[in-house]
């Protein structure tokens, strides 16, 4: 009986090089947070996304799991967008398990072109017509996953979904936009912004169409905060310019640009990258964090991924 | 222009399938019930096994215990009786009965060839120390000596002994004219001659 309480918890975990962000959270849809903690990690631990010292790391984060009681709690957890390759692509009309095959046939021939081998991969049906269907392949190397989950599961928690940063966020988007009564932007660039990277996706029609990670050279960046915020905010206006003349001339079909942007992550990095950002597109929207959630207190902005990985499947 | 179809549902996807089909099967409870209902009816049906297999034997044991005993009480009765001639030997005893005991139609033959034309013979008896008694009638004395030197010289038989010698009168009732004869008694010893059928009783 009491295991099924303690099941109803559902916890987020991201990665980040220098912490990692967890949340707990219960209700029938996740949607009251019942503890959220960032765990800082000690500088070499993860290098831009990539695992340095998994012992380390595990202690690190099996400290907090028993100080948390939560050991064995079933959890979400993200991995590297950097690793996670995007591949839209149009296959017959088959049964789920069969177009699985047939996926997974077209990654590991090199039909479908990879940076990497043994890719594990999932994906979501875009549009199904008489005869043929679309799809949006999510891959990433097996290491990657495979690394992330043993040690998640070595700190003492029983991984149950790996998923990515971009579409924990859309989750929580869409719950929080139904909250308000607001509908989904037909186009949109989501920008998920933090110190050390940011996320930049953007999404069509309510699929995403391009991933892409930023390092910020944090290194070189100024000691005030303001300074360093406005630094980074033209660093990353600079970056925007190119992923969205990327996506305009190599993505769109329809040559369009993306004009509404919907800004997450470090709400200081937020406020400044909104007063950059203002004059490049039509409309910037804050994440509506606060809709989504039963018990919204202001410091749950900066844990929009873990959140919406602990809505995952709720 | 037709209006673009916002999706606005949740992605989900999971790049853990692989384990997480491992950890389902690792934490499903149905396997180690599975493990233990399979031990459980596997040590079930062993003991099954066990007890039938020690209930058989203390059967078998009983049976052979009791086949034992029949055969110790029918080996002792066997000795009680003194007879410890086994059934085959009991098989072939008349053939060795009959081969022991002369033909009595070779005998008869050999005496009939010795006997005179006015002598009869009355009674032949075979004894076990394996001579022939012999009676018979003969009209004149000379006649019992003709005949026990014709059995003298004959190769069939030999040791022949004259037992008794008596005259007998016609009885009154005789009809007239009866001759009195002289009753004689023998023992001699059969020896049939080569080739002649030496078994067969008779």
């Amino acid at each position: 009986m009491f295991g099924k309480i303690r099941n109803k918890r559902r916890c987020g975990l991201q990665f980040l090089d220098r912490q990692v962000k967890l949340v707990a959270a219960a209700g029938p849809s996740g949607s009251r947070i019942v503890l959220f903690r960032a765990i800082p990690l000690a500088e070499g631990t993860i290098k831009e996304g990539k695992i340095l010292d998994e012992e380390g790391l595990i202690h690190q984060l099996s400290d907090h799991v028993r100080q948390l009681s939560l050991a064995g709690a079933e959890v979400s957890l993200t991995i590297p967008t950097s690793s996670v390759i995007l591949r839209k692509a149009t296959f017959p009309r088959v049964r789920e398990k069969e177009l699985r095959n047939l996926i997974d046939v077209e990654l590991h021939s090199g039909e479908t072109q990879l940076p990497f081998r043994n890719p594990v991969f999932d994906f979501v049906t875009v549009r199904q017509g008489k005869e043929d269907q679309e799809v949006i392949i999510f891959a990433s190397p097996m290491e990657v996953v495979e690394q992330y989950v043993r040690v998640v599961r070595n700190a003492g928690l029983q991984p149950v979904a790996v998923d990515t940063a971009p579409l924990a966020l859309f989750r929580l988007l869409i719950r929080g936009l139904r909250a308000y009564g607001q509908t989904l932007p037909e186009r949109f660039l989501l920008l998920d912004a933090e110190n050390e990277r940011a996320d930049i996706s953007i999404f069509v029609g309510g699929y995403p169409v391009f991933f892409r990670t930023v390092q910020m050279q944090s290194a070189f960046l100024p000691d005030e905060d303001e300074d360093r915020n406005a630094v980074y905010a033209r660093q990353l206006s600079i970056e925007l310019g190119r992923v969205m003349n990327y996506y305009r001339y190599n993505v769109a079909s329809d040559q369009e640009d993306v004009r509404q942007l919907i800004l997450v992550g470090d709400p200081s990095l937020c406020e400044t990258l909104r007063q950059n950002m203002e004059e490049e597109f039509e409309r910037i929207l804050q994440m509506p964090v606060d809709g989504a959630l039963t018990n919204f207190e202001p410091s749950h902005k900066s844990f929009a991924v873990p959140i919406g990985l602990a809505m995952k499947g709720a | 222009m037709s209006e673009t179809v916002v999706n606005s549902s949740p992605l989900e996807i999971n790049l853990l399938q692989i384990d997480e089909e491992l950890e389902g099967e690792a934490h499903s409870p149905v396997k180690p019930l599975l493990v233990l209902a399979v031990l459980v009816v596997g040590v079930g049906a062993v003991g099954w096994l066990w007890n039938d297999a020690v209930t058989q034997s203390r059967r078998l044991e009983a049976e052979l215990a009791r086949v034992n005993g029949a055969i110790s009480e029918r080996e002792a009765r066997q000795v009680k009786s003194g007879s410890t001639v086994p059934v085959s030997a009991w098989t072939a005893l008349p053939d060795t009965l009959r081969k022991a005991v002369p033909k009595a139609t070779g005998v008869l033959d050999g005496l009939r060839r010795l006997m005179p034309r006015e002598a009869n013979l009355t009674s032949l008896t075979y004894t076990e120390d394996g001579s022939i008694r012999v009676a018979g009638r003969f009209a004149t004395v000379e006649q019992v000596v003709a005949f026990m030197l014709e059995a003298e010289e004959s190769p069939d038989f030999s040791e022949v002994r004259l037992t008794s010698l008596n005259n007998r009168a016609p009885a009154e009732d005789a009809e007239p004219g009866t001759l009195p004869v002289v009753e004689a008694g023998f023992e001699l010893t059969y020896t049939p001659s080569a080739g002649a059928d030496k078994g067969g009783g008779g």
